[in-house]
C-alpha cells in the first residue's frame, strides 16, 4: 500500500519537473550521453522509471537552453562520435537547490504518513 | 534494422529545424534507438518486436511537440581562426585556446606568471606606501587651505624655526587672513590616583589649533575659547584617540571625569578622532595657556594656521610679512630680521628626503616591471617563434591577421590577470609587513591596500600584459609566410630580425638592472660610511632611561631625588657611570642658541648656531666622550649661582679662540636672544649629536643643577645586561620616590638603530628591488639562450659531427648570450650615472659616480651573466651527436 502511494506520488512529482533533478544528478559527476543517462535512471530506479527517446532528449535540450548542462560532440579513437552532457557552473546550483527542495518535501510526506524513508 | 536516422528525419521534418542542427538531432537521436534496439534484440526479443515497441515510443506528435518548446540552443562557436564571427564567441574562443596553449607548456606559464607576479606585487606594494604617504589627502577637511607657520632669519640661514610663545600671541592677535591660527608644544605628565604613577606624552596647544584643523571629536568637544587664556578654566584635556582606546578601553563615559595629571585635576572634556599628522602628536592634549609676560627669546611653538575661504596662499603670507614688520619695530632686539614663512601642509606627512625616497623607491619598482614586462616579451616571442608554423598556416588557411594578434593578446592578457591577483596577494603581505615597522615615516602604520592601489593594480596589470601581447603579436606576425611553414618544428631560432628584437630585449633587461643594483649599490656604501663614522660617543654597554618628576617639584627637589637615584644607580653591581642630561643624542628636538666670542666682530656674517645641553659631572665619562682641556663640572657648578660655566667641544673651541687656549676665558651664549655670558671650563671630544650623518654640532653644555629641567634623561654606563638592569633601576627608584615613574629605556644600540631606521628601510629596499631585477635578467638570459641552445641543437649536432671541440661550442653559446649583456652594461653605466644625481641627498660620503660601487656591480653581472649562460651552453657541449643529427 505504501510503495504504491509513494509511486503514484513520484509519477505527479515526475510531471512537475524532478526529471530535471535526476538528469542534472546523474551528469554531476561526470559528462554523459543519452542511452547512457536514460540506461541509468531505469537501472538505479530498479525499472521503475522509464525515459523514452522522445521524452529524453527535448528534456536534454530544454536543459541545455537553459545553460544548466551542456552538451558537446565527443569523439572517441574507434567509436562513432557521441554526444555527451556535462553540468555547468549555473546547473549545479540548480541541482543543489532541487536537492534541498526535494529532501524537504519527501521530509514532509514522511512526517505526514509516517512513512520511513526509503 | 530499420533506417533510424530516416525515421526520426521524417517526424521531425515539421519543425523546419536549420540543417545542421536537424542534422545533430537525428544522428544523437538515432543512436539511441540504435543502441535500445541492440539491447533488446540481445535480451531475446524478436527484431521485429522491437522495432515496433521503439517506433511506437518515437511517438510522432509527443516528439515535435516537445522539440518545439525547446528554445534554439546557443550559436555555435565559429571555425578556429575564421575571418568573421561575432565578438563575444570569438573571444570565449580566444580565451580557451590560450588557456590550453598554457596548459601546454607549463614551465612557460610558470615563469611567466612569476615575473608579473615579482613586478606587480612590488609596484603594487610600493604604490600603496606612496598613495597612504604621499597622496592620500590630510584628515582634515579642506586641508589645502591649512599652513605650517615657521619663523624665520633668512641672514642667519633660519629658514624654519618654531616661534616664540610671545610672537605667536601677537600674531594671532594681529592675523587677517587667517580664520584660525593654533601653535602646540609638547611635555610630558604623570597621571596618579591609580596604582603606579603613568607617564603620558602630552601636545600642549592653544584653541586654536585643533579648531583650525577643523577636527570633529568623536565624543565630547575640543578646548572652546577662554580655555588658552589665563584666568580662565584651564583644567581641562582631551584624550586621543589611541589613549582613549589602550588606557580606557573606549569608554564614552570618561567625557566629564576627571584625571589626576601632575598632582592637578583636569577634566576630560572630549576624545579626537584616529589619524596622523597632529592627531597622535601626544596621547593626551591640554591647553597651552597665554600668560600675562610671555617669553621672547626661546622658540619652542609649532604654529598652523587656516586660510580664510578664498585667500590665497601668497595673501597669507604677505598678511604674515606685515606682522612681521610691527613686530620687528616694537621688539626689535629679538625680531630684527625675523620674517613669519608658511610652508603648505602637504609636506605634514614626509619631508623632502622622505619624499625624494618614496619617489625613488617608486622608480625603481617602475624599473623593476619595465623588466618584468620585457622579460616577458621575450618568453612570448620565443613561444610565438615556436609557434611560427602555427601562426603562418592559420594566416594560410584565411584567418585575419587581426585575429591572430587578438589571440595572443588575449594569451598575455591571459597571464597578465593570473600575475596581479597573485601580485595584489604579494602586495598584501608586504604592506602588512610594512606596516609594522617604525622607520619615522608618517603614516606608515596606515598603509593599506585600498580602492585607488586596487585600480593601480588593475591598469599596470591590463597595460602590461596588452603592451607585451601587442609587441610580440606584432613581432610574430612580421613573419613571412611560406619560410615559416616550410621551415617546420626545426624552425632554427626565428628570423635574424627576431633574433635581434630579443638582444635588445636582453639589453634593456640588463641596463635596468644594473641602474637599479648602482642605486642601491650607492644607498648600501652610504649607510656603511653612517654607521662607520666617527661618532665621538661610545654605544657598547650604554643605555638611556627618562625619569619622569611631576612639574609641581622644584630644582632642588629635583637635584636631590637625581643625586640619591644616581647615587644608588653607581652602587648596582655592573654599572661603572650614571649621569643626566637634558636631551638624548640623536633624538629629533634639538636646543639651540647662538655663540660668539665677546668683541668678536663678526662682520655682517650670522651667529653660530650651536646646540646646548644640560649635564651632571659624570656626563662625558658616561657617554665615552673624551675631556681634551679644562675640567668638567663639580656638583658645585650651577645655574643661577654666580658666574655661569660651561664646556664646550672642540669645534666650538675652534671657532671661538682659533689660536689660543680658551680655559678660563668668556663667551656669549644666547648671541642676539639676550646676549648671556659664560666662562669656558672645559674642551670636550666633538660628538655627532644630530644624527650620525650629520656634521658634528658645535656643542655647549651647561651644569644641570640649578634648572629644574624635566624630564631629565639618564645615561648609564653598565655591564649588566639591560633586561636584567631596568627592574632594579625601578626598584631603586620605587624606594626613593613613589611618584617617578622611569620610561623610555634604550640602549646606545637601539637609539642608533632608531636614527637611521629610514635610511635603513630606503637602503633595504632598493636592495630588493634591485635583486629581485637582477634576478629577472639573469631569468631573461638564461631563458632566451635556453631556447636558442635547444632550437640549435640539430645545428650543434653538425658543428661537434664536423669536429668542433666542446671548448669552442661552449665560447660559442656563452659569447652569443654575453652580448646583449655587455652591451646593457654599457648603457646601464650611463643611466646610472645620470640617474644617481637624483640621489645625492640620501648619499652619505659617497659620490653619485663612485668608482668602487659601479665596478663592483658591473663586475658581479657580467660574473652572474656568465653563471645563467653556462646552464644553457653545458647543455648544447652536452648534445649526443648522432641523435641530433637523426632528427635533422
Amino acid at each position: 500500500m505504501q510503495h504504491k502511494l509513494l509511486t503514484a506520488m513520484f509519477d505527479r512529482e515526475l510531471k512537475k519537473g524532478s526529471a530535471e533533478l535526476l538528469i542534472l544528478s546523474l551528469v554531476e559527476q561526470e559528462p554523459r550521453h543519452g542511452y547512457d543517462i536514460a540506461r541509468l535512471i531505469e537501472i538505479r530506479s530498479k525499472g521503475v522509471i522509464q525515459f523514452k527517446v522522445a521524452s529524453l532528449y527535448p528534456l536534454l535540450y530544454r536543459l541545455e537552453a537553459r545553460g544548466w548542462i551542456r552538451g558537446r560532440w565527443v569523439e572517441k579513437p574507434g567509436q562513432r562520435r557521441r554526444r555527451y552532457y556535462r553540468l555547468t557552473a549555473d546547473g549545479r546550483q540548480i541541482l543543489d537547490a532541487q536537492r534541498h527542495t526535494w529532501r524537504a518535501f519527501a521530509d514532509a510526506i514522511a512526517r505526514v504518513t509516517g512513512v520511513e524513508h526509503a | 534494422m530499420p533506417d533510424w536516422k530516416a525515421e526520426v528525419r521524417r517526424r521531425i521534418a515539421s519543425l523546419r529545424l536549420p540543417p545542421v542542427r536537424e542534422g545533430e538531432i537525428v544522428e544523437e537521436l538515432a543512436q539511441d534507438a540504435e543502441d535500445r534496439y541492440a539491447v533488446l534484440v540481445r535480451g531475446g526479443m524478436s527484431p521485429a518486436d522491437a522495432e515496433a515497441r521503439l517506433l511506437a515510443d518515437l511517438d510522432q506528435t509527443a516528439l515535435a511537440d516537445a522539440l518545439r518548446a525547446v528554445p534554439p540552443p546557443p550559436a555555435a562557436p565559429p571555425v578556429l581562426g575564421a575571418p568573421r564571427g561575432r565578438v563575444l564567441a570569438d573571444a570565449w574562443q580566444d580565451l580557451r585556446y590560450g588557456l590550453r596553449m598554457l596548459r601546454r607548456s607549463p614551465l612557460f606559464a610558470a615563469l611567466s606568471v612569476i615575473t608579473l607576479t615579482l613586478g606587480i606585487g612590488a609596484s603594487t606594494a610600493m604604490f600603496s606606501v606612496v598613495n597612504a604617504v604621499l597622496l592620500a589627502p590630510l584628515p582634515f577637511p579642506d586641508s589645502d587651505r591649512l599652513v605650517q607657520i615657521w619663523d624665520s632669519k633668512p641672514e642667519a640661514g633660519w629658514s624654519q624655526t618654531t616661534l616664540t610663545h610671545a610672537n605667536f600671541w601677537d600674531m594671532r592677535d594681529m592675523v587677517r587672513e587667517f580664520s584660525d591660527v593654533g601653535a602646540m608644544t609638547f611635555t610630558t605628565l604623570n597621571l596618579t590616583g591609580s596604582g603606579s604613577p603613568e607617564r603620558f606624552s602630552a601636545a600642549v596647544v592653544s584653541v586654536g589649533f585643533l579648531r583650525g584643523l577643523r577636527v570633529t571629536p568623536v565624543a565630547g568637544r575640543l578646548f572652546a575659547d577662554g580655555e588658552d587664556q589665563s584666568g580662565h578654566d584651564n583644567a581641562v584635556v582631551v584624550l586621543s584617540h589611541r589613549l582613549w582606546q589602550s588606557r580606557f578601553g573606549g569608554d564614552r563615559a570618561i567625557v566629564g571625569r576627571s584625571l589626576v595629571l601632575d598632582g592637578r585635576k583636569a577634566m576630560v572634556i572630549g576624545i579626537l578622532p584616529p589619524g596622523t599628522p597632529w592627531l597622535d602628536a601626544g596621547d593626551v592634549f591640554v591647553p597651552l595657556v597665554r600668560t600675562p609676560k610671555e617669553d621672547r627669546a626661546s622658540f619652542e611653538l609649532l604654529a598652523i594656521g587656516r586660510l580664510k575661504p578664498g585667500v590665497l596662499a601668497a595673501e597669507g603670507a604677505a598678511d604674515l610679512a606685515r606682522i612681521s614688520g610691527v613686530l620687528a619695530r616694537q621688539f626689535p632686539d629679538v625680531n630684527k630680521g625675523h620674517t613669519l614663512v608658511i610652508e603648505s601642509s602637504s609636506t605634514w606627512v614626509a619631508g623632502d628626503t622622505t619624499r625624494r625616497a618614496l619617489w625613488i623607491l617608486m622608480g625603481a619598482v617602475g624599473c623593476l616591471l619595465l623588466i618584468a614586462a620585457v622579460n616577458l616579451v621575450n618568453l612570448l616571442l620565443a613561444q610565438a617563434t615556436g609557434r611560427a608554423r602555427e601562426v603562418a598556416l592559420r594566416s594560410a588557411i584565411g584567418a585575419a591577421r587581426g585575429r591572430i594578434v587578438r589571440q595572443l593578446v588575449v594569451e598575455s592578457l591571459l597571464l597578465g590577470v593570473i600575475g596581479a591577483a597573485l601580485g595584489l596577494l604579494a602586495a598584501f603581505s608586504i604592506v602588512a609587513a610594512l606596516r609594522s615597522v617604525d622607520v619615522g615615516i608618517g603614516r606608515l602604520a596606515y598603509v593599506t591596500v585600498d580602492g585607488r592601489v586596487l585600480l593601480f593594480t588593475i591598469l599596470v596589470g591590463l597595460s602590461t600584459s596588452v603592451a607585451t601581447g601587442l609587441v610580440s603579436a606584432w613581432q610574430a606576425s612580421q613573419g613571412a609566410l611560406v619560410p615559416a611553414l616550410k621551415e617546420g618544428e626545426r624552425g632554427a631560432v626565428g628570423s635574424p630580425r627576431q633574433r635581434r628584437v630579443r638582444q635588445i630585449l636582453v639589453g634593456a633587461e640588463v641596463a635596468l638592472a644594473m641602474t637599479l643594483l648602482i642605486g642601491a649599490g650607492l644607498l648600501l656604501r652610504s649607510f656603511d660610511a653612517v654607521m662607520r663614522a666617527d661618532r665621538g660617543f661610545q654605544t657598547e654597554h650604554r643605555m638611556l632611561v627618562q625619569l619622569n618628576p611631576p612639574s609641581s617639584y622644584d630644582d632642588k627637589r629635583l637635584w636631590q631625588l637625581m643625586q640619591d637615584f644616581m647615587a644608588r644607580a653607581r652602587a648596582i653591581p655592573g654599572v661603572m657611570s650614571a649621569a643626566a642630561v637634558s636631551g638624548r643624542p640623536l633624538s629629533d628636538s634639538n636646543t639651540g642658541l647662538g655663540l660668539a666670542a665677546p668683541g668678536q666682530d663678526l662682520a655682517g656674517r650670522d651667529v653660530p648656531w650651536a646646540s646646548w645641553r644640560l649635564i651632571t659631572p659624570d656626563y662625558f665619562r658616561a657617554m665615552g666622550v673624551p675631556l681634551l682641556r679644562g675640567r668638567t663640572f663639580s656638583d658645585a657648578d650651577a645655574i643661577g649661582e654666580g658666574e655661569l660655566t660651561a664646556i664646550i667641544s672642540e669645534r666650538a673651541a675652534k671657532l671661538l679662540y682659533p689660536d689660543q687656549d680658551p680655559i678660563g676665558r668668556q663667551m656669549i651664549v644666547w648671541k642676539g636672544q639676550g646676549d648671556r655670558r659664560a666662562q669656558i671650563i672645559g674642551v670636550v671630544g666633538n660628538m655627532r649629536e644630530r644624527g650620525l650623518d650629520v656634521q658634528p654640532t658645535l656643542a655647549v653644555y651647561f651644569p644641570y643643577r640649578g634648572t629644574g629641567w624635566k624630564p631629565a634623561q639618564l645615561v648609564l654606563n653598565a655591564t649588566t645586561p639591560t633586561a636584567a638592569l631596568v627592574p632594579t633601576l625601578r626598584a631603586v627608584m620605587a624606594s626613593i620616590d613613589r611618584d617617578v615613574p622611569i620610561s623610555d629605556v634604550q640602549t646606545f644600540d637601539e637609539m642608533v638603530d632608531a636614527s637611521v631606521a629610514s635610511r635603513r628601510f630606503t637602503m633595504t629596499l632598493l636592495a630588493s628591488f634591485a635583486l629581485l631585477a637582477l634576478l629577472l635578467a639573469l631569468g631573461g638570459i638564461y631563458g632566451v639562450l635556453t631556447y636558442n641552445v635547444a632550437r640549435r641543437t640539430a645545428e650543434i649536432g653538425v658543428r661537434m659531427a664536423l669536429g668542433a671541440g666542446a671548448g669552442s661550442v661552449l665560447l660559442l653559446i656563452v659569447g652569443q648570450g654575453l652580448r646583449p649583456v655587455l652591451a646593457g652594461v654599457c648603457v646601464g653605466l650611463l643611466a646610472a650615472g645620470a640617474l644617481s644625481q637624483l640621489m645625492t641627498r640620501l648619499l652619505f660620503e659617497v659620490t653619485p659616480t663612485d668608482f668602487v660601487t659601479y665596478a663592483l656591480v658591473a663586475t658581479s653581472i657580467l660574473m652572474a651573466s656568465v653563471a645563467a649562460c653556462l646552464v644553457p651552453a653545458r647543455k648544447a657541449v652536452r648534445v649526443d651527436v648522432m641523435s641530433a643529427l637523426r632528427s635533422e
